[in-house]
Protein backbone atom coordinates (compact mmCIF):
# COMPACT_ATOMS: atom_id res chain seq x y z
CA UNK A 1 0.00 0.00 0.00
CA UNK A 2 2.96 2.33 1.22
CA UNK A 3 4.62 1.39 -2.07
CA UNK A 4 1.81 2.07 -4.60
CA UNK A 5 1.64 5.56 -2.71
CA UNK A 6 5.03 6.79 -3.40
CA UNK A 7 4.58 5.26 -7.11
CA UNK A 8 1.61 7.37 -6.84
CA UNK A 9 3.21 10.71 -5.56
CA UNK A 10 5.55 10.33 -7.99
CA UNK A 11 3.58 9.76 -11.32
CA UNK A 12 1.03 12.56 -10.14
CA UNK A 13 4.69 15.09 -9.48
CA UNK A 14 5.76 14.01 -13.36
CA UNK A 15 1.93 14.96 -14.39
CA UNK A 16 1.99 18.44 -12.82
CA UNK A 17 5.15 19.27 -14.10
CA UNK A 18 4.66 18.31 -17.81
CA UNK A 19 1.09 20.03 -17.47
CA UNK A 20 3.23 23.41 -16.25
CA UNK A 21 5.57 23.37 -18.81
CA UNK A 22 2.86 23.06 -21.37
CA UNK A 23 0.58 25.60 -19.90
CA UNK A 24 2.86 28.54 -20.11
CA UNK A 25 2.04 31.49 -22.64
CA UNK A 26 3.76 31.44 -26.21
CA UNK A 27 6.58 33.82 -26.73
CA UNK A 28 5.81 37.66 -27.55
CA UNK A 29 5.09 38.78 -30.90
CA UNK A 30 7.42 41.09 -33.02
CA UNK A 31 6.64 44.78 -32.74
CA UNK A 32 4.54 46.44 -35.37
CA UNK A 33 6.61 48.42 -38.16
CA UNK A 34 7.42 51.41 -37.44
CA UNK A 35 5.42 52.97 -40.15
CA UNK A 36 1.73 51.59 -41.25
CA UNK A 37 -0.36 53.03 -44.05
CA UNK A 38 -4.35 52.80 -43.65
CA UNK A 39 -5.71 53.85 -46.77
CA UNK A 40 -6.26 57.45 -47.79
CA UNK A 41 -5.68 58.22 -43.53
CA UNK A 42 -2.63 59.97 -43.27
CA UNK A 43 0.63 57.60 -41.88
CA UNK A 44 2.79 58.22 -39.07
CA UNK A 45 6.36 57.64 -38.88
CA UNK A 46 8.87 58.41 -35.91
CA UNK A 47 12.02 59.04 -37.32
CA UNK A 48 15.52 61.36 -37.35
CA UNK A 49 15.70 64.54 -39.30
CA UNK A 50 18.67 63.67 -41.83
CA UNK A 51 18.40 67.76 -43.65
CA UNK A 52 15.71 70.09 -44.14
CA UNK A 53 15.75 72.56 -47.61
CA UNK A 54 13.43 74.79 -46.04
CA UNK A 55 13.41 76.66 -49.31
CA UNK A 56 13.07 73.89 -51.72
CA UNK A 57 10.25 72.55 -48.86
CA UNK A 58 11.61 69.47 -48.80
CA UNK A 59 13.00 67.08 -45.22
CA UNK A 60 15.02 63.81 -45.46
CA UNK A 61 14.17 61.88 -42.94
CA UNK A 62 16.15 58.41 -41.87
CA UNK A 63 14.20 55.46 -39.83
CA UNK A 64 14.62 51.17 -40.45
CA UNK A 65 14.43 48.14 -39.04
CA UNK A 66 17.77 47.22 -36.48
CA UNK A 67 21.15 47.37 -38.79
CA UNK A 68 18.57 47.71 -42.25
CA UNK A 69 18.14 51.93 -42.16
CA UNK A 70 16.33 53.41 -44.89
CA UNK A 71 16.34 57.42 -45.93
CA UNK A 72 13.07 59.08 -47.41
CA UNK A 73 12.75 62.54 -48.74
CA UNK A 74 9.38 63.89 -48.32
CA UNK A 75 8.31 67.30 -49.81
CA UNK A 76 6.15 69.42 -46.92
CA UNK A 77 2.73 70.70 -47.69
CA UNK A 78 2.14 74.26 -47.43
CA UNK A 79 -0.15 73.55 -45.07
CA UNK A 80 1.82 71.47 -42.98
CA UNK A 81 1.58 71.93 -39.28
CA UNK A 82 5.27 72.02 -38.19
CA UNK A 83 5.98 72.23 -33.83
CA UNK A 84 8.92 72.19 -32.56
CA UNK A 85 8.58 70.85 -28.70
CA UNK A 86 4.70 72.31 -28.42
CA UNK A 87 5.29 75.63 -30.36
CA UNK A 88 4.32 76.51 -34.18
CA UNK A 89 7.28 76.78 -35.69
CA UNK A 90 9.20 77.48 -39.49
CA UNK A 91 10.43 74.26 -41.72
CA UNK A 92 13.34 76.01 -41.05
CA UNK A 93 13.93 75.69 -37.37
CA UNK A 94 14.30 72.07 -37.78
CA UNK A 95 17.79 70.71 -37.47
CA UNK A 96 19.75 67.58 -38.66
CA UNK A 97 19.32 64.60 -35.74
CA UNK A 98 16.00 66.02 -34.32
CA UNK A 99 13.26 63.13 -33.63
CA UNK A 100 10.01 63.63 -35.42
CA UNK A 101 6.96 62.74 -35.43
CA UNK A 102 5.83 62.74 -39.56
CA UNK A 103 2.32 62.57 -40.31
CA UNK A 104 2.63 61.90 -44.06
CA UNK A 105 0.83 60.69 -47.37
CA UNK A 106 1.77 59.52 -50.82
CA UNK A 107 1.50 61.78 -53.69
CA UNK A 108 -0.69 60.62 -56.40
CA UNK A 109 2.41 59.53 -59.32
CA UNK A 110 2.12 59.44 -62.87
CA UNK A 111 2.72 55.85 -65.07
CA UNK A 112 6.51 56.57 -65.39
CA UNK A 113 6.81 58.89 -62.06
CA UNK A 114 7.86 57.07 -59.04
CA UNK A 115 5.76 58.02 -55.32
CA UNK A 116 6.38 61.14 -53.75
CA UNK A 117 5.23 61.03 -49.85
CA UNK A 118 4.36 64.44 -48.85
CA UNK A 119 4.50 65.56 -45.30
CA UNK A 120 1.18 66.94 -43.54
CA UNK A 121 2.19 67.30 -39.90
CA UNK A 122 5.05 67.37 -38.28
CA UNK A 123 6.37 67.22 -34.61
CA UNK A 124 9.51 67.61 -32.59
CA UNK A 125 9.47 64.25 -30.57
CA UNK A 126 10.75 64.48 -26.85
CA UNK A 127 12.92 60.88 -26.25
CA UNK A 128 10.20 60.06 -23.03
CA UNK A 129 7.03 60.42 -25.72
CA UNK A 130 8.97 58.25 -28.38
CA UNK A 131 6.62 54.87 -27.12
CA UNK A 132 7.92 51.78 -27.48
CA UNK A 133 9.14 51.99 -23.73
CA UNK A 134 9.21 48.77 -21.99
CA UNK B 1 11.16 -6.82 2.25
CA UNK B 2 14.19 -4.71 2.74
CA UNK B 3 15.12 -5.47 -1.34
CA UNK B 4 11.02 -4.73 -2.46
CA UNK B 5 11.41 -1.59 -0.97
CA UNK B 6 15.01 -0.68 -2.15
CA UNK B 7 13.43 -1.18 -5.18
CA UNK B 8 10.90 1.96 -5.85
CA UNK B 9 13.64 4.04 -3.40
CA UNK B 10 16.19 3.27 -5.88
CA UNK B 11 13.79 4.26 -8.92
CA UNK B 12 12.58 7.81 -6.54
CA UNK B 13 15.92 8.55 -6.42
CA UNK B 14 16.71 7.93 -10.26
CA UNK B 15 13.54 10.00 -11.05
CA UNK B 16 14.94 12.42 -8.98
CA UNK B 17 18.42 12.83 -9.98
CA UNK B 18 16.84 12.87 -13.76
CA UNK B 19 14.69 15.85 -12.37
CA UNK B 20 18.06 17.55 -10.92
CA UNK B 21 19.99 16.82 -14.22
CA UNK B 22 17.25 19.16 -15.76
CA UNK B 23 18.41 21.81 -13.20
CA UNK B 24 22.36 21.31 -14.43
CA UNK B 25 23.21 24.86 -16.38
CA UNK B 26 22.62 24.58 -19.73
CA UNK B 27 25.82 24.06 -22.63
CA UNK B 28 26.22 26.77 -25.06
CA UNK B 29 23.98 26.40 -27.50
CA UNK B 30 21.41 24.62 -24.99
CA UNK B 31 17.77 26.58 -24.39
CA UNK B 32 16.98 27.68 -21.14
CA UNK B 33 15.55 26.18 -18.50
CA UNK B 34 12.29 25.90 -18.03
CA UNK B 35 10.79 26.24 -21.55
CA UNK B 36 7.49 24.84 -22.11
CA UNK B 37 7.43 21.68 -24.73
CA UNK B 38 6.46 24.25 -27.28
CA UNK B 39 8.86 26.92 -26.73
CA UNK B 40 11.59 24.18 -26.85
CA UNK B 41 9.78 22.98 -29.99
CA UNK B 42 10.19 26.77 -31.71
CA UNK B 43 13.77 26.95 -30.21
CA UNK B 44 14.60 24.20 -32.86
CA UNK B 45 12.39 24.95 -35.42
CA UNK B 46 14.39 28.38 -35.06
CA UNK B 47 17.80 26.74 -34.76
CA UNK B 48 16.81 25.07 -37.99
CA UNK B 49 16.03 28.58 -39.66
CA UNK B 50 19.35 30.14 -37.95
CA UNK B 51 21.09 27.43 -39.36
CA UNK B 52 20.12 27.71 -42.69
CA UNK B 53 22.47 28.94 -45.83
CA UNK B 54 21.06 31.00 -48.30
CA UNK B 55 22.09 31.20 -51.75
CA UNK B 56 21.09 33.94 -54.38
CA UNK B 57 18.69 31.60 -55.93
CA UNK B 58 17.04 31.61 -52.40
CA UNK B 59 17.15 35.28 -51.95
CA UNK B 60 20.94 35.95 -50.41
CA UNK B 61 22.09 39.71 -51.74
CA UNK B 62 22.78 41.06 -53.86
CA UNK B 63 25.16 42.84 -51.06
CA UNK B 64 25.57 40.91 -48.21
CA UNK B 65 28.35 39.98 -45.17
CA UNK B 66 26.83 36.16 -44.66
CA UNK B 67 25.19 33.21 -46.29
CA UNK B 68 23.91 32.10 -43.20
CA UNK B 69 23.36 33.51 -39.81
CA UNK B 70 25.18 30.82 -37.93
CA UNK B 71 27.95 31.43 -40.45
CA UNK B 72 29.02 34.42 -38.04
CA UNK B 73 27.74 32.92 -34.77
CA UNK B 74 28.74 29.22 -34.36
CA UNK B 75 32.01 29.39 -32.08
CA UNK B 76 31.92 27.07 -29.50
CA UNK B 77 28.22 26.09 -30.56
CA UNK B 78 25.38 27.61 -32.41
CA UNK B 79 24.81 31.52 -31.57
CA UNK B 80 28.41 31.78 -30.26
CA UNK B 81 31.05 34.35 -31.93
CA UNK B 82 32.21 34.35 -35.30
CA UNK B 83 35.74 35.44 -37.05
CA UNK B 84 33.70 37.37 -38.98
CA UNK B 85 34.71 41.07 -39.57
CA UNK B 86 32.28 43.64 -40.44
CA UNK B 87 32.36 47.24 -42.09
CA UNK B 88 30.36 50.24 -40.51
CA UNK B 89 30.66 53.76 -41.46
CA UNK B 90 28.97 57.50 -41.07
CA UNK B 91 29.63 60.79 -41.14
CA UNK B 92 30.11 62.25 -37.99
CA UNK B 93 29.52 66.84 -37.73
CA UNK B 94 30.55 67.78 -35.09
CA UNK B 95 29.03 71.17 -35.59
CA UNK B 96 25.68 69.91 -35.22
CA UNK B 97 26.39 67.01 -33.28
CA UNK B 98 24.55 64.83 -36.35
CA UNK B 99 25.77 61.68 -37.00
CA UNK B 100 25.01 61.01 -40.34
CA UNK B 101 25.01 56.90 -40.97
CA UNK B 102 25.32 57.89 -44.59
CA UNK B 103 22.15 55.80 -45.64
CA UNK B 104 22.33 57.17 -49.23
CA UNK B 105 25.71 56.47 -49.86
CA UNK B 106 25.04 52.36 -48.81
CA UNK B 107 25.46 52.66 -44.95
CA UNK B 108 25.89 52.07 -42.20
CA UNK B 109 26.57 48.34 -43.23
CA UNK B 110 29.34 48.23 -46.15
CA UNK B 111 28.28 44.78 -47.30
CA UNK B 112 31.44 43.14 -47.61
CA UNK B 113 30.39 40.38 -50.39
CA UNK B 114 28.36 40.70 -53.62
CA UNK B 115 26.68 37.62 -55.66
CA UNK B 116 28.32 36.52 -58.98
CA UNK B 117 25.23 38.30 -60.60
CA UNK B 118 25.91 41.60 -59.12
CA UNK B 119 29.82 40.96 -59.47
CA UNK B 120 28.85 40.19 -63.47
CA UNK B 121 27.04 43.26 -63.72
CA UNK B 122 28.99 46.23 -61.63
CA UNK B 123 32.20 44.62 -61.92
CA UNK B 124 32.56 44.56 -57.76
CA UNK B 125 33.44 42.30 -55.29
CA UNK B 126 32.63 44.24 -52.07
CA UNK B 127 29.93 47.51 -51.78
CA UNK B 128 32.04 50.29 -52.37
CA UNK B 129 33.01 53.11 -48.84
CA UNK B 130 31.64 56.35 -49.18
CA UNK B 131 33.89 59.05 -49.42
CA UNK B 132 31.99 60.94 -47.00
CA UNK B 133 32.60 58.30 -43.89
CA UNK B 134 34.54 60.08 -41.60
CA UNK B 135 35.43 56.95 -39.73
CA UNK B 136 35.23 53.55 -40.83
CA UNK B 137 34.69 51.13 -37.63
CA UNK B 138 35.68 47.06 -37.35
CA UNK B 139 32.86 44.94 -35.82
CA UNK B 140 33.29 41.44 -34.55
CA UNK B 141 30.81 38.63 -33.82
CA UNK B 142 29.87 38.68 -31.00
CA UNK B 143 27.91 35.42 -29.47
CA UNK B 144 24.54 35.97 -28.44
CA UNK B 145 24.05 33.68 -25.53
CA UNK B 146 21.35 35.04 -23.19
CA UNK B 147 20.55 37.61 -25.46
CA UNK B 148 16.77 36.82 -24.69
CA UNK B 149 17.23 37.78 -20.83
CA UNK B 150 19.16 40.84 -22.02
CA UNK B 151 15.65 41.99 -24.04
CA UNK B 152 13.74 41.27 -21.32
CA UNK B 153 15.41 44.11 -19.33
CA UNK B 154 12.72 46.97 -18.63
CA UNK B 155 13.89 49.62 -20.12
CA UNK B 156 13.43 51.43 -16.39
CA UNK B 157 16.29 49.27 -15.02
CA UNK B 158 18.58 50.92 -17.92
CA UNK B 159 17.19 53.88 -17.02
CA UNK B 160 17.92 53.65 -13.48
CA UNK B 161 21.25 53.08 -14.21
CA UNK B 162 21.98 56.32 -16.34
CA UNK B 163 23.95 59.20 -14.90
CA UNK B 164 24.31 60.85 -18.07
CA UNK B 165 26.13 64.19 -15.68
CA UNK B 166 27.91 62.09 -13.60
CA UNK B 167 25.95 63.42 -10.28
CA UNK B 168 27.87 60.80 -7.93
CA UNK B 169 31.25 61.97 -9.58
CA UNK B 170 32.24 58.66 -10.20
CA UNK B 171 33.89 59.45 -13.34
CA UNK B 172 31.39 56.98 -14.77
CA UNK B 173 28.32 58.54 -17.01
CA UNK B 174 26.66 55.92 -18.28
CA UNK B 175 23.34 56.51 -20.97
CA UNK B 176 21.33 54.76 -23.45
CA UNK B 177 21.75 55.46 -27.02
CA UNK B 178 18.43 55.51 -28.90
CA UNK B 179 17.25 54.54 -32.31
CA UNK B 180 16.36 56.89 -35.05
CA UNK B 181 12.61 56.85 -33.89
CA UNK B 182 13.49 58.01 -30.25
CA UNK B 183 13.22 54.63 -28.33
CA UNK B 184 15.85 53.48 -25.95
CA UNK B 185 18.43 51.32 -28.38
CA UNK B 186 20.34 48.17 -26.11
CA UNK B 187 22.03 46.25 -28.66
CA UNK B 188 25.11 46.19 -30.87
CA UNK B 189 28.17 47.84 -29.67
CA UNK B 190 26.45 50.89 -29.88
CA UNK B 191 23.44 50.22 -28.54
CA UNK B 192 21.61 50.93 -31.50
CA UNK B 193 18.73 48.42 -31.29
CA UNK B 194 15.91 48.46 -29.17
CA UNK B 195 14.62 45.06 -29.38
CA UNK B 196 15.91 41.60 -30.13
CA UNK B 197 13.35 40.73 -33.23
CA UNK B 198 14.67 44.28 -34.68
CA UNK B 199 17.82 42.79 -33.96
CA UNK B 200 17.20 40.04 -36.17
CA UNK B 201 14.87 41.55 -38.84
CA UNK B 202 16.91 44.17 -39.81
CA UNK B 203 19.84 41.44 -39.49
CA UNK B 204 18.51 39.27 -42.51
CA UNK B 205 18.77 42.68 -44.52
CA UNK B 206 22.21 44.13 -43.93
CA UNK B 207 23.95 40.85 -43.19
CA UNK B 208 22.04 39.01 -45.74
CA UNK B 209 20.76 40.82 -48.31
CA UNK B 210 17.36 38.55 -47.25
CA UNK B 211 14.15 40.94 -47.79
CA UNK B 212 10.63 40.09 -45.15
CA UNK B 213 7.44 41.76 -43.92
CA UNK B 214 10.18 43.90 -42.04
CA UNK B 215 12.10 45.28 -44.13
CA UNK B 216 10.63 44.32 -47.60
CA UNK B 217 13.06 46.40 -49.93
CA UNK B 218 16.69 45.01 -50.87
CA UNK B 219 20.07 47.10 -49.45
CA UNK B 220 21.30 49.30 -52.16
CA UNK B 221 24.74 49.32 -53.61
CA UNK B 222 26.21 52.37 -52.35
CA UNK B 223 23.27 54.49 -52.29
CA UNK B 224 22.15 53.16 -55.78
CA UNK B 225 19.55 50.58 -56.85
CA UNK B 226 19.97 47.33 -57.80
CA UNK B 227 21.27 47.09 -61.23
CA UNK B 228 17.85 44.91 -62.92
CA UNK B 229 18.09 40.98 -63.23
CA UNK B 230 20.80 40.54 -60.49
CA UNK B 231 17.95 39.53 -57.87
CA UNK B 232 15.33 36.91 -59.31
CA UNK B 233 13.47 36.56 -56.34
CA UNK B 234 10.45 38.79 -55.79
CA UNK B 235 10.11 40.48 -52.45
CA UNK B 236 9.47 39.03 -49.36
CA UNK B 237 12.47 36.39 -49.82
CA UNK B 238 11.56 34.95 -46.54
CA UNK B 239 8.35 35.32 -44.81
CA UNK B 240 7.02 36.42 -41.05
CA UNK B 241 6.91 32.58 -39.56
CA UNK B 242 10.95 32.64 -40.84
CA UNK B 243 11.68 35.95 -39.14
CA UNK B 244 9.63 34.60 -35.77
CA UNK B 245 11.54 31.44 -35.74
CA UNK B 246 14.99 32.74 -35.76
CA UNK B 247 14.03 35.18 -33.00
CA UNK B 248 12.47 32.20 -31.27
CA UNK B 249 16.06 30.56 -31.37
CA UNK B 250 18.07 33.64 -30.11
CA UNK B 251 15.56 34.58 -27.32
CA UNK B 252 15.57 31.13 -26.10
CA UNK B 253 19.51 30.54 -25.95
CA UNK B 254 20.63 30.06 -22.20
CA UNK B 255 23.06 32.27 -21.18
CA UNK B 256 26.75 30.86 -20.50
CA UNK B 257 26.84 29.46 -16.98
CA UNK B 258 30.34 30.88 -15.49
CA UNK B 259 32.69 28.56 -14.81
CA UNK B 260 33.06 27.41 -11.16
CA UNK B 261 35.46 29.81 -9.34
CA UNK B 262 38.63 29.05 -7.57
CA UNK B 263 39.79 30.69 -4.49
CA UNK B 264 41.87 32.78 -6.64
CA UNK B 265 38.98 33.30 -9.17
CA UNK B 266 36.80 34.73 -6.16
CA UNK B 267 39.76 37.07 -5.15
CA UNK B 268 39.34 38.19 -8.30
CA UNK B 269 35.55 38.90 -8.14
CA UNK B 270 36.26 40.69 -5.77
CA UNK B 271 38.70 42.66 -7.01
CA UNK B 272 36.58 43.44 -10.08
CA UNK B 273 34.43 45.01 -7.93
CA UNK B 274 36.95 46.69 -5.98
CA UNK B 275 38.66 48.92 -8.61
CA UNK B 276 35.61 50.31 -10.06
CA UNK B 277 34.80 47.36 -13.13
CA UNK B 278 31.30 46.85 -11.94
CA UNK B 279 30.44 50.64 -12.08
CA UNK B 280 30.01 49.71 -15.86
CA UNK B 281 30.17 46.10 -16.07
CA UNK B 282 27.22 45.34 -13.35
CA UNK B 283 27.22 41.75 -12.44
CA UNK B 284 23.65 41.06 -12.98
CA UNK B 285 20.47 42.44 -14.69
CA UNK B 286 17.13 42.06 -13.63
CA UNK B 287 14.23 41.36 -16.15
CA UNK B 288 11.03 42.32 -16.47
CA UNK B 289 7.42 40.85 -16.92
CA UNK B 290 7.09 38.73 -19.55
CA UNK B 291 5.21 36.05 -21.51
CA UNK B 292 7.90 33.38 -21.33
CA UNK B 293 7.85 31.91 -18.24
CA UNK B 294 12.09 30.97 -18.44
CA UNK B 295 12.35 34.76 -19.20
CA UNK B 296 10.25 36.36 -16.63
CA UNK B 297 11.83 38.06 -13.02
CA UNK B 298 14.55 36.50 -14.25
CA UNK B 299 18.79 37.58 -13.07
CA UNK B 300 21.16 38.01 -15.73
CA UNK B 301 24.84 37.68 -15.33
CA UNK B 302 25.47 40.14 -17.88
CA UNK B 303 28.11 42.25 -16.85
CA UNK B 304 26.34 44.91 -18.70
CA UNK B 305 24.70 48.26 -17.67
CA UNK B 306 23.44 48.43 -21.81
CA UNK B 307 24.50 52.26 -21.66
CA UNK B 308 27.04 53.89 -23.87
CA UNK B 309 29.90 55.01 -22.12
CA UNK B 310 32.94 57.21 -23.44
CA UNK B 311 35.95 54.63 -23.57
CA UNK B 312 38.84 57.76 -24.93
CA UNK B 313 40.11 58.81 -28.35
CA UNK B 314 41.96 55.72 -28.86
CA UNK B 315 39.28 53.72 -29.04
CA UNK B 316 36.84 55.99 -31.15
CA UNK B 317 35.41 54.88 -34.70
CA UNK B 318 31.83 55.37 -35.90
CA UNK B 319 29.31 57.39 -34.09
CA UNK B 320 25.88 55.84 -34.79
CA UNK B 321 21.87 56.98 -33.61
CA UNK B 322 23.27 59.14 -30.44
CA UNK B 323 26.28 57.43 -29.88
CA UNK B 324 29.69 59.85 -30.50
CA UNK B 325 32.74 58.28 -32.19
CA UNK B 326 34.12 57.47 -28.85
CA UNK B 327 30.96 56.00 -26.67
CA UNK B 328 30.60 52.48 -26.60
CA UNK B 329 27.58 50.30 -24.86
CA UNK B 330 29.21 48.47 -22.55
CA UNK B 331 30.06 44.56 -23.98
CA UNK B 332 28.58 42.12 -21.86
CA UNK B 333 30.64 39.71 -20.09
CA UNK B 334 29.14 36.94 -20.18
CA UNK B 335 30.47 34.47 -22.76
CA UNK B 336 33.49 36.14 -22.53
CA UNK B 337 35.94 32.81 -22.32
CA UNK B 338 34.81 31.84 -25.90
CA UNK B 339 36.58 35.00 -26.80
CA UNK B 340 39.87 33.38 -25.30
CA UNK B 341 41.30 31.04 -27.35
CA UNK B 342 44.28 30.35 -25.35
CA UNK B 343 45.79 27.04 -26.07
CA UNK B 344 43.04 26.38 -28.35
CA UNK B 345 41.77 26.45 -31.97
CA UNK B 346 40.98 30.01 -33.54
CA UNK B 347 42.48 33.44 -32.11
CA UNK B 348 41.80 35.27 -29.08
CA UNK B 349 40.30 38.92 -29.78
CA UNK B 350 38.50 41.18 -27.33
CA UNK B 351 37.19 44.74 -27.56
CA UNK B 352 34.46 45.72 -30.07
CA UNK B 353 37.04 45.52 -32.82
CA UNK B 354 39.13 42.00 -31.85
CA UNK B 355 41.79 44.36 -31.45
CA UNK B 356 42.73 42.80 -28.28
CA UNK B 357 44.02 39.33 -28.66
CA UNK B 358 43.74 38.79 -24.77
CA UNK B 359 41.91 40.58 -22.20
CA UNK B 360 44.70 41.49 -19.90
CA UNK B 361 45.53 43.86 -23.44
CA UNK B 362 41.51 44.57 -23.57
CA UNK B 363 41.74 45.88 -20.23
CA UNK B 364 44.58 48.09 -20.37
CA UNK B 365 43.31 49.83 -23.92
CA UNK B 366 39.92 51.10 -21.80
CA UNK B 367 39.85 54.91 -21.62
CA UNK B 368 37.95 57.76 -21.00
CA UNK B 369 35.88 56.22 -18.09
CA UNK B 370 37.56 53.70 -17.76
CA UNK B 371 40.86 54.89 -17.68
CA UNK B 372 40.11 55.38 -13.66
CA UNK B 373 39.56 51.42 -13.42
CA UNK B 374 42.49 50.74 -15.97
CA UNK B 375 44.87 52.47 -13.68
CA UNK B 376 43.69 50.28 -10.84
CA UNK B 377 44.53 47.66 -12.34
CA UNK B 378 47.22 48.37 -13.80
CA UNK B 379 48.67 49.43 -10.12
CA UNK B 380 47.36 45.59 -8.79
CA UNK B 381 50.44 43.16 -7.51
CA UNK B 382 50.80 40.59 -10.39
CA UNK B 383 48.95 37.90 -8.41
CA UNK B 384 45.91 40.39 -7.84
CA UNK B 385 45.85 41.04 -11.68
CA UNK B 386 46.05 36.90 -11.91
CA UNK B 387 43.26 36.55 -9.81
CA UNK B 388 41.33 39.37 -11.72
CA UNK B 389 42.08 37.78 -15.24
CA UNK B 390 41.04 33.94 -13.81
CA UNK B 391 37.72 35.53 -12.80
CA UNK B 392 37.28 36.85 -16.28
CA UNK B 393 38.13 33.59 -18.00
CA UNK B 394 35.42 31.95 -16.05
CA UNK B 395 32.77 34.32 -17.56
Amino acid sequence: MKLSSIWSSLLLTLAVLLLSFSASPPPPASPPPAATTTGPEPASLNCTVRSVDAKARTLEVITGVGYALRQYRMKVAPACEISVAGAAADLGILRPGAIVRVRYQPVPAGPKTPAQLMAVAIETVHPEESGGAR
Amino acid sequence: MTRTIAAPAASAVAVLLILAGCAKPPKPGEPLSGLTPDERALFDRGKAQFTTVFTPETGLGPVFNSDACAECHEDPAVGGRGDEVEVHVSAFLPDSSFCDPLVDKGGFVIQQKVTPALHAALGIDSEPQPKEATAIAHRTAPDIFGFGLLDAVPDSVILAYADPDDRNHDGISGRPNRFFDGRIGRFGRKALVPTLSEFNNGAYAAEQGITSPAVPTEETVGGQPIPPGVDPVPEPEINQEALDLTTAFVRFLAPPAPEKLTSEGKRGRTLFSRIGCAGCHLPALRTGDSPVKALRYKTVAAYTDLLLHDMGPELADICLGQASPSEFRTEPLMGLRFSNKTGGAGESSFLHDGRAKSIEEAIRLHGGEGAASRDRFAALSEAERAALLKFLESL
